[in-house]
This record gives C-alpha cells, structure tokens and sequence, in this order.
C-alpha cells in the first residue's frame, strides 16, 4: 500500500482533531454532564457510550479517553500492517508498554491486588491482553521478568540486566531505569536507517532524550543528589546533549547555572521564564514549557513532508495532546477551577 | 449524716476533715490554673500549626489536581505503587504537671527525587510535586498528632480536676460543716439536757429536804 | 502510402496517455479511498478527482485517431 492512502486518511482524522475554538467552548461549559454532552457530538461518542456503562462523570470520560487513544492507535497500526512505517507507530506506543510494565512490577512487589492494577493499564502497546493477563497472574517481581524472557518479550533484556542489581539494593527504580533507558535505546535503533523520514523520527526522539534530561537534571539539583548517583539517571542519544556534554551538565551543579547554560542551545525558551519570574519557579512549570516544546515540534511533522510516513508520527503527537487537553478541562471542571488556570496547564498545537 | 456518732471525738476528726479537704481544694486549683496556662501556651502553637496543615493540604490536593490532569490519573496511581516505605514512629512519653503525654520521634518523611521508588526518567515532575507536597503534609500531621494528644490530655485533666474542685467545694466540704454542726448542736442539745435534768434532780432532792423539815417540825409542835 | 510507422506512433500516443492515467488514478485511488474511509461524506469529490486524469487517455486517443486519419 502507498503513502497516499496512508496520508489520506490520516488527513482525515486529523482534520476532525478539536480545534481551538472548540476546546475553548468546552472549556466555558459549566459542568461535567453539559461537558459530556458536548463531547458526545465529537469523534469521542463511540467511546463515551461504552465507558458511560461503567462508570459515570468523570472517571467515564477518562476512561472514554483511553479508549480513544487505544482505539486510534490500532486503528492506525492496522492500516499500516506490514509497512516501515509499523515500526515508527510502535516507537510512540510502547510507551505504554513500558507503563503496563512499571505498573505490574510496581504492584506485584508492594503486593497490590491484581483487579487493581488491571485498573492501572492502558493496553495500547504492543502487549495483547492475553500476555497481560499472564504477567498479572505471577506472584512476584522475579517470576514477571522470567515470563517476560519466556515469551519472548524484547523488555525482558534490560530486565533480567538489572535484576542482579535490584535485588542487591532493592530499589526499584533501578529495573524502571533499565527499561526507560531500552526504550529510547530501541526507539533510536528503530529509526536507524538514512533515509529522511527516519532522520526526523530520529531527530524527535532526540529532543525527547534531551529534554527528559533537562527534567531530570532540574529535579536533581533541586534535591541536591551526589552527581555520581545522578549520571545513571541521564539518558544517552540526546540532539545536542552527548555523554560528554551531559557530564559537564551535572558539574554545573545548579538550577540556575543549568539554565544559564541553556541559553545556548535550542532550549533557551527556559532562560525566558526564569528572568520573568526569578527563582522561585516550580519544576512542573518548567516542564510545562519542555513538553510544550517536545510536543510542537513532534506535532511539526505533521506539516512536513506530506508523502513520508512521519505524518502519523506527528498526527498521534497531536491526539496524544488533544486527549491531554480534553483531561484537564475534564478534570478542572471536576475540581471548579476557573478556565484561566486551566488554559495554563493546556498545551495548543 | 444519720451515721455519724455525735461525740466530741468525732467533732475533731471532722474539723481536722475540714481543714484537710480545703486544703486539697486550694493546691487543685492551683495545679488547675497551672495546667490551664500551659494548654495555652500549647494552644497558641498548635492553632498557628493548623492553618498551616491546611495551607499545606490545599498545595498538595492542588499538585495531585495537576499531575492528575495532565499526566494520567493512570500514571499517577501507578507511581504510587512504586512506594517502598512505611513510616517508622517511635513514641515516647514526658510528663507535664503529672499528665503523661505522647513524644513522637520520627525522621521526616520528605525524601528527594532518588528515594521515592520510581524512575526518574519516566516520571514527570508534576507527580514527583505532588508526591513532595503530601510527603509535607504527612510530616506536619505526625506533629499536629503530637500536640494534639498532649492538649487532650491536658484539656481532660483540667477537667477532671475542676469536678474535683468543685466536688470538694460544693459537697465534701458543706457536708463535712453539716455534720460538724449537727454533732455540735447534739453535743450542746445533750449538755442542756444533762443541766435540765440535773436541775431537776437538784429541785426533787431540795423538794424531798424540804418535806423531810416540815415533818420534823409538824413532829415537834403536834 | 502509409507505413507501418503510423499505427505504432498511433499506438504510443494512446498508450503513453493511458499508462500516465493509470499512475495517476492509481495515486487518487489510494488517497481517495482513504479519504473514503474516513470521510464518507467526500465519496462526491472523490469521484470527481479520481475521473479527472481520464482526460489525458481520452487526449490520447483523439491525437491516435488524429494521427491515423491525418496521416492518410
């Protein structure tokens, strides 16, 4: 099949993504049930009416959501079976996977019943229900990772890596590390190739590492981690960041000098807000302007090359966002807080 | 006051009574107005504290709002399972004015990013926010417990010791008086009577002499 | 007198108009029907589009034909 039915289509669903004046009017309604109402009349009403049966207000349209989200993702990789471009579908879908799997090692160490952590997942990855159930059904975190390597799973590597280590610190963040880092390490690897549409993929995943790294370096120094135990939590193959770069990052030792710093690099946008709000800021504002960033410039590929397969990259960015930005106007009317401080937490394509 | 025996020995034993339970009356006031300006001195602190926790519970039930929002609740819940931690209390005790109260010995809750179980790099900031602002209100609540329990008690004990005042007050003390009185006026009742009669005895004896000289001298001229 | 060269030119005429129609409406086609597929309400413009490059086999067989008659 060629690019142009793909593009087609993805056109199309594009096009029936919410606007912003219509986010805007949704944003004014005065509560959940006229919000409902109103998302009935949009693409989300297949799957309000079958979340509605289960659960009601709120929880109904997050679980609408996820719904969506998962239907548009199989939806997707459905019409792209057997093409290149499955490969680029699956580096922005297992992050579920990843989630699936920190929430079940999560859960089967501190001894969660299984029914709540079913709860806790979104099966829009490539791990089916069947493997999901399976994974729920084992005892402990050592017979997880040991069904993951029976079947095959490319996550069980990292895993089963680690485990020697994890179980002599007992730190789980030592595995959700190891599979973080396997994941973009095989995002990059899936998009290794010369060709252009790899290049940009390539290029988005960078910024990704880059900015997840920013993240992570603000939240360490503001705890003021030992910078030996901070560099194996910085990720490798960022754009601009290297190894060598992110060391001399780590030395610098403070918020403040990191931005600073940054004023150099395409992330300057961060040295904006600091010098308009001084040094108070919290964490979360600055990530705020980090996915804002992440998600323009994946959403960017939209608009690119309207013949390559990165269109779809930059569609599911975009109802990635959309889904987001229908939560936090779900949630904030939830939680009656005005439009103004909703629109803050919001992020426009 | 039926089974009191009125003698004079027991007219001391109750005025000594007396004496004893106004004294124990006075020294509990005392301990009273003691602890009362101490549960002051507490309360002022712990009524600063409390406006606090609540500015506190406010922050945190916002970060959770955020991090709800725009993460997933999903995401959220899931990086709650990755807590490794219960928190380790040791409570002791000390004594204010002969009230026990509670010493709560904790290290604090708070942790940095590397100590809450999850990963950094798959975490967002706005989870690990929330997380910080809860770990503060839990912080803030195990010493709100402390002060609590200590003006609780302090708050029973002074009033305890206002019944006891005024039970000493109201009933111990008059009913040791009624009585005192009551054995005084039977003790002076029966000293009048004793006197009536011995009056009586003393005009039938006078009576008697003078029958005994009227009929030696009724002998004398017959 | 008339060669053989007529009717091959004749037939490239014709047949580099329906070969390039082909390639075009092979394009449409696909798009289209993903336009279909997610908007059933365009079937109308869709169709219009996919006859469009039906002009250029049609153009190829009046310059065949011009060709032939001409030629003669």
């Amino acid at each position: 099949m060629d690019s142009g039915y793909v593009n087609a289509r993805i056109r199309g669903m594009y096009s029936r993504l919410l606007d912003k004046k219509s986010l805007s009017n949704l944003i004014l309604k005065p509560d959940i049930s006229s919000l409902i109402t109103a998302l009935e009349e949009t693409s989300y009403h297949e799957d309000l009416e079958r979340a509605l049966v289960g659960k009601s207000g709120l929880g109904g349209i997050e679980e609408a959501l996820r719904l969506n989200l998962i239907r548009t993702i199989e939806k997707i990789s459905e019409f792209l079976q057997g093409e290149k471009g499955e490969r680029y579908i699956l580096i922005f879908s297992s992050r579920w996977d990843i989630h699936n799997l920190k929430t079940i090692l999560r859960g089967k160490r501190i001894k969660v019943p299984t029914m709540q952590i079913r709860e806790n997942l979104v099966p829009a990855g490539e791990f089916d229900v069947s493997l999901l159930s399976e994974l729920l059904k084992q005892p402990d975190v050592k017979s997880v990772i040991d069904l993951l390597a029976t079947w095959e799973v490319p996550y069980a590597l990292p895993l089963t890596q680690a485990f020697p280590d994890y179980t002599a610190h007992g730190d789980l963040f030592i595995l959700e590390n190891a599979l973080d880092r396997f994941y973009y390490e095989r995002a990059l690897s899936l998009v290794g190739g010369k060709s252009v549409e790899e290049g940009k993929i390539r290029e988005i995943i960078g910024t990704e590492i880059d900015l997840i790294n920013i993240k992570s370096l603000l939240m360490m120094f503001r705890d003021h981690v030992d910078p030996e135990d901070a560099l194996p939590m910085l990720l490798d193959g960022g754009k601009v960041f290297n190894q060598k770069k992110l060391k001399m990052l780590l030395n610098l030792g403070s918020i403040a000098s990191l931005i600073e710093y940054l004023e150099e690099t395409p992330y300057r946008f961060l040295s904006d807000l600091r010098s308009s709000e001084g040094d108070t800021v919290k964490i979360s504002t600055y990530q705020h302007l980090l996915d804002e960033y992440l998600i323009r410039h994946a959403v960017r590929l939209y608009r690119g090359d309207p013949l390559s397969v990165t269109v779809v990259i930059g569609y599911l960015w975009a109802k990635y966002t959309e889904i987001m930005n229908l939560r936090i106007i779900a949630r904030c009317k939830n939680a009656l807080i005005p439009p103004e401080d909703m629109e803050a937490e919001m992020v426009y394509v | 006051m039926e089974q009191v025996h009125p003698t004079r020995m027991e007219l001391i034993k109750k005025r000594s009574q007396i004496v004893l339970a106004e004294q124990g009356r006075d020294l509990l006031k005392e301990k009273m107005e003691a602890l009362i300006q101490e549960f002051f001195k507490i309360m002022v602190n712990f009524s600063e504290s409390r406006e606090g926790l609540e500015q506190l519970a406010i922050e945190a039930d916002l970060a959770l709002l955020v991090a709800e929002a725009v993460d997933d609740p999903i995401a959220v819940k899931s990086a709650s399972y990755a807590t490794k931690r219960q928190i380790m209390v040791d409570i002791s005790g000390k004594n204010i004015m002969g009230v026990p109260v509670p010493v709560i010995q904790k290290k604090s809750v708070a942790l940095n990013v590397m100590q809450r179980g999850y990963g950094l790099i798959g975490t967002s900031s706005r989870i690990n926010e929330a997380a910080e602002k809860f770990e503060a209100e839990m912080d803030m609540i195990i010493r709100l417990a402390e002060t609590e329990t200590t003006l609780r008690r302090i708050g029973n004990e002074i009033q305890m010791n206002r019944r006891r005042v005024n039970a000493l007050d109201q009933i111990i003390i008059p009913e040791l008086k009624e009585q005192a009185k009551y054995i005084r006026f039977s003790i002076e009742e029966r000293e009048r009577e004793d006197l009536f009669r011995l009056k009586k005895v003393k005009k039938l004896i006078e009576r008697k002499k003078v029958k005994k000289k009227m009929a030696q001298a009724g002998g004398k001229s017959g | 007198m008339t060669g053989w060269e007529v009717p091959i030119g004749a037939a490239i005429a014709f047949a580099g108009g329906a070969i390039a129609t082909g390639i075009a409406q092979s394009k449409i086609g696909a798009a289209g029907a993903g336009t279909v597929a997610e908007r059933p309400e365009s079937a109308g413009t869709v169709i219009v589009l996919e006859a469009i490059p039906e002009t250029l086999v049609i153009l190829g067989f009046v310059v065949a034909a011009m060709i032939i008659i001409m030629v003669e």
